[in-house]
């Protein structure tokens, strides 16, 4: 099983290193004359366990209670071989206040795009704009606090499945705390994982300038 | 290149340090992320100032509402290839103000100036 993290973890190094350096045109970019209305695609992928990361430079993932009997299977027989030392406290404090992640972003991804230039609208949409997330968690993001890490691509497809934009970006909760706060109000969790899907929201559709793909340092 | 220009010559308030940075992020319709950044040898109290006047620079006389100040201690790998510690205030701040665009409807680039009002 360490093993097993270890390859994971490395691959998620390395699709995080090919994402870095590319310039990004922002949605605000995308041809208003042609296309006025957008629909949000209700599946977004996303991975069914989280990622943490603490200043010893460990990293696990744990499960999610939306995973599934066969993810959490596999994400406690992952969980028990954790290398992270404060991987187990964490996992306990979160599954007190689980989060759905896909749920998070869904809802401020919708509300980034009604402020957005383009209309959102349920049906008969010039375009449909997707949503997959690569990684999330918690990771360092004051000094040793821990604060909640979310990496994303939204990419806006034409009516016949042509790209016509897409973007790579990835945001951090402004909320960052100790471990031992964190288990005394497990309630920071889900409160960091808003902060953190709204953050990422407004950057994948509300940044109006071009901008280069990066890491997301905090889960490396 | 007109994104590369607003980045890149973008006014510094005066009265800052040299070894703060300034990220001006424009966010649709009327607002701005601000991060303004040093070493950690930079209180947190110099880089809220530094943010303060930023702010005031990029709202460019216009009246603006601020989000609440957030200060992180950043460690960061991007450096040469070895870790730099940073300290980061960021803020978002809104116009409140009618602001004019350009045609093709982006914030035009910021523009120095003297006696903004701020509402912070």
């Amino acid at each position: 099983m360490p093993f097993l993290n270890k390859l994971g973890y490395l691959i998620f190094v390395s699709v995080s290193f090919s994402l870095v350096g590319c310039t990004q045109q922002p949605f605000t970019s995308v041809d208003r004359n042609t296309y006025k209305t957008v629909a949000f695609k209700p599946e977004i992928k996303a991975p069914e366990h989280y990622v943490y990361h603490d200043t010893t430079g460990k990293v696990s993932r744990g499960m999610s209670v939306y995973g599934g009997l066969i993810g959490a299977a596999l994400g406690a027989a992952i969980g028990a071989a954790s290398e992270a030392p404060g991987f187990h406290r964490f996992d306990a404090a979160a599954s007190k206040n689980p989060i759905d992640i896909r749920l998070l972003m869904r809802r401020h991804t919708e509300a980034a795009l009604k402020i957005s230039p383009m209309r959102l609208v349920s049906t008969d949409a010039d375009t449909t704009f997707e949503l997959q997330i690569h990684s999330y968690g918690v990771g360092p993001v004051n000094g040793r606090d821990l604060g909640a890490v979310i990496a994303a691509r939204g990419t806006l497809l034409g009516c016949d499945g042509q790209l016509l934009w897409s973007k790579d970006e990835w945001a951090t909760s402004n909320t960052a705390t100790s471990l031992e706060n964190l288990e005394q109000n497990p309630k920071l969790w889900p409160q960091m994982a808003n902060e953190a899907a709204e953050a990422l929201a407004k950057k994948l559709v509300l940044y109006s300038e071009p901008s280069k793909r990066s890491a997301a340092e905090p889960l490396m | 290149m007109g994104a590369i220009g607003c980045a890149a010559f973008k006014p510094r308030p005066e009265g800052v340090s040299w070894q703060v940075n300034y990220s001006v992020q424009p966010i649709y319709p009327k607002s701005f992320e601000i991060v303004a950044g040093g070493p950690l040898s930079l209180t947190k109290e110099e880089l809220t100032d530094a943010w303060k006047k930023k702010a005031a620079l990029v709202a460019n006389g216009r009246r603006f509402k601020a989000t609440p100040l957030v200060v992180h201690n950043t460690l960061s790998m991007q450096g040469m290839g070895y870790p730099l510690q940073t300290r980061t205030v960021t803020g978002t701040i809104t116009l409140t103000e009618k602001i004019d665009r350009t045609e093709d409807g982006n914030l035009p680039c910021e523009q120095a100036s003297t006696g903004s009002r701020i509402d912070l």
